[in-house]
């Protein structure tokens, strides 16, 4: 499981995403680029922002509605996501416990 | 030499067919640079190929021998072409006339034709063949490769590296086989079209990624532009790609050029396994790609850097480029009559557009 907030490198290139209001989302390292839904964009714009977990969840509550076991899994389930499609490496978080 | 805004230049490589070749874009390019004052003389094989007829390609055409001619005809055909079209700067743009035109070099620059190109070391050092050891001086991994020039010894590379393998053409084209069948089959095409030795690579699997750049010969390395490749033809070839930005993709292609100390265009595929996200170096390509128009688009205009070092000046201050650029082909007719055609086939030139046309029977 990945843990947040993110390594230096993985932080890098998150926020090197270029990401429109649209929900199109541009990797300019490897050139592919996605589609995100209302709530991904909220959490990668969190995520580039160095966000810790219990940030990003705040956020999303506030912004949407949702409970906050939901939006906990929902949160594992997109990290897990973003490294499946190389945008975060598999060893991306901090080990709790580790210096930031 | 012509003044310095302006250029009198020989391009090749005009085909803009199913495997796209570079001329065209190497032409957008000067054109991009030098606006009305570039007189493009086109050098074609083929009265048929296509950058010969396309409206504001080239002004001049003329017809060519293969390089497989030898140097003699090959030159004094050039020659010839240069006394009817002079020019002051050939830019070859196909793999075969590299070998020609460096032979040909003190010739041509005896007639004020300057020629950029790597010395003979350096493009043998880029063979396929050679691949592994160059990889290895630049401290990078390269697919497993063997040189193939019989049937017996396709089996025993199969035997070594398994299948899926990939199998080469040794200057063009190459095909992913998955069994023995398919691998005798793609032998025979490859060996008829392209000759022997072939190659049979180790298959990696994993995202393919090129870089090219202006070597200055002296081991510097300039404008490089990286690009995934986003529509792949049946050939293999970009039909569309993005422009990304990747620190080590230009870092292993700059190392590459670098170790070569490169003068002139030149294309470094590399693949990212997918395994392990290692970059393999898979091919060099010793002059621009056809992909060439997608770097200039995003700013880097390497074929003005490539006249400045025939001429000996300074090299544009190339900028990063425009990472999200891209390009997807859009094929189109060109028409004509049986004008060019007579003109190219009887006399080896393209006349004027506003030539008079052929008389037809009624």
């Amino acid at each position: 499981m990945l843990h947040l907030p993110l390594t230096a490198a993985a932080q890098r290139r998150i926020a090197g995403l270029a990401i429109s209001e649209t929900g199109f989302v541009f990797d300019p390292r490897s050139g592919l680029s996605f589609s995100a839904n209302a709530t991904a964009i909220t959490a990668l714009r969190e995520l580039q922002r160095g966000a810790s977990a219990a940030a990003i969840t705040n956020a999303l509550r506030e912004q949407f509605e949702v409970g906050p076991t939901q939006v906990d899994d929902h949160l594992t389930e997109f990290l897990a996501l973003l490294t499946e499609f190389g945008l975060l490496p598999a060893a991306a978080g901090k080990t709790p416990g580790q210096p930031t | 030499m012509s003044r310095a805004g302006s250029l009198r230049v020989a391009v090749s490589g005009l085909n803009l067919g199913e495997n796209c070749q570079p001329g065209p874009g190497v032409i957008h390019g000067l054109r991009a640079a030098f606006k009305r004052a570039v007189h493009v003389v086109g050098l074609a094989y083929d009265a048929l190929d296509s950058g010969i007829h396309a409206n504001g390609v080239v002004e001049e055409a003329f017809l060519l021998p293969y390089p497989s001619c030898g140097p003699k005809a090959y030159g004094e055909r050039l020659l010839q072409i240069h006394a009817a079209a002079p020019f002051e700067l050939l830019i070859p743009c196909l793999d075969v006339e590299l070998p020609v035109l460096q032979h040909l070099a003190p010739l041509l620059r005896d007639h004020g034709i300057a020629v950029v190109l790597p010395d003979q070391a350096t493009l043998r050092r880029r063979q396929k063949d050679r691949l592994p050891e160059l990889a290895a001086s630049c401290g990078m991994a390269t697919p497993h490769t063997l040189p193939i020039a019989d049937l017996q010894a396709l089996d025993a590379a199969a035997a070594v590296l398994g299948f899926p393998l990939v199998l080469k053409g040794p200057f063009y084209e190459a095909e992913v086989v998955h069994g023995a069948k398919e691998a005798r089959e793609a032998f025979g095409k490859l060996s008829a079209r392209w000759g022997l030795p072939l190659l049979a690579q180790q298959f990696v699997a994993g995202d393919e990624f090129d870089v090219i750049a202006l070597g200055d010969g002296k081991g510097g390395v300039h404008g490089p532009v990286a690009m995934r490749k986003t529509v792949v033809s049946k050939l293999g070839k970009a039909w569309g790609a993005v422009v990304v930005d990747d620190d080590d993709l230009r870092a292993a292609a700059i190392s590459v050029l670098a170790e070569l100390k490169w003068r002139g265009g030149c294309e470094v595929e590399m693949l990212r396994a997918h395994q392990d996200g290692r970059l393999h170096l898979i091919e060099i390509n010793p002059r621009f790609p056809a992909w060439l128009q997608l770097a200039t688009e995003a700013g880097v205009n390497l074929p003005l850097g490539l006249v400045r070092l025939a001429r000996g000046e300074p090299l544009p201050r190339y900028r990063a480029p425009k990472v999200g650029a891209w390009y997807v082909r859009h094929a189109i007719q060109v028409f004509g009559d049986q004008t060019n055609i007579a003109d190219l086939l009887a006399t080896g030139q393209r006349l004027p557009r506003n030539a008079k046309p052929l008389c037809t029977p009624s």
